[in-house]
């Protein structure tokens, strides 16, 4: 059997991992808020399948495919003959909300990998007597 | 004398089920958003099985062994699905804040156990006399 700390400690380093390109996924489609055409992404989690100590890693990052955003704008280089642009399907609050989320998981994935290092240390402690 | 390296054996035993648990709990919370994941737990320690397991403890083969109890019988710990409480649309069953309670928790015995594994050395120590401590 491995060691479980060094166990928890790299399953909680995964939950990091994925829940920063998460972030960074989420950064990405703030950013391109105002690109013509552009559809946000969203990242999947799973579990991986060929490691005992199951760790987190991200699945895919998909295209969501809601519908995009129309504006009236007939000046617009990109406008059809209606004069109707399509902007991205970014939706601030949505993007805000799961930044939320990944932060929350983040520090409490954090937290567990603080908790086994001080368990680890509280072992190493008792060596020292 | 195996009396006095029982207290040992026990709080050893209460560390190695702690740490697991520990990684479980770890384990649940880097899943926390994971579609499909079912939180996990480890059964409590249970003290009564460890000390009366007959087949960890050992037996006289002849006149002059001394029986007592094995301090090394040491009980697998088993993980299995935790009860769900809440349950997220996409199948997931961890909740933070559950985890955090059973997180600390665990880290409360474990601290328990080291002290009292601490306490015994010492304890030994005085005994032999040595830094009298």
């Amino acid at each position: 059997m491995s060691d479980p700390f060094v166990t928890a400690m790299g399953v909680a380093a995964s939950g990091m991992r994925a829940q920063g390109t998460r972030i960074r996924v989420v950064t990405e489609n703030v950013a391109n808020a105002d690109t013509p055409g552009f559809r946000r992404k969203q990242v999947t989690f799973e579990e991986a399948a060929d490691d005992a100590a199951r760790h987190v890693q991200v699945d895919r990052v998909l295209d969501d495919r809601s519908a995009m955003q129309r504006v009236h704008d007939p000046a617009h280089p990109l406008a059809d003959e209606a004069g109707y642009v399509e902007l991205s399907n970014v939706n601030a609050l949505i993007e805000l909300a799961d930044l939320q989320e990944a932060q929350r998981t983040y520090q409490a994935s954090m937290s567990a990998f603080d908790q086994a290092r001080a368990l680890y240390q509280r072992t190493l402690d008792l060596l020292r007597r | 004398m195996l009396g006095g390296m029982l207290v040992f054996a026990l709080s050893a035993a209460r560390l190695a089920h702690a740490s697991q648990r520990n990684a479980v709990i770890a384990r649940n919370v880097a899943h926390a958003d994971t579609p499909g994941f079912r939180a996990q737990d480890v059964a409590a320690f249970d003290l009564g099985q460890m000390v009366a397991d007959p087949a960890a403890q050992p037996t006289a083969t002849r006149p002059g062994h001394a029986v007592g109890r094995s301090p090394l019988a040491r009980p697998e710990v088993e993980v299995s699905e935790a009860p769900a409480t809440d349950e997220s649309p996409d199948g997931n069953t961890v909740s933070l804040e559950e985890q955090m309670v059973l997180a600390a928790e665990t880290r409360g015995g474990f601290e328990l156990a080291a002290t009292l594994y601490a306490k015994h050395l010492s304890l030994l120590r005085t005994a032999i006399g040595r830094d009298g401590r």
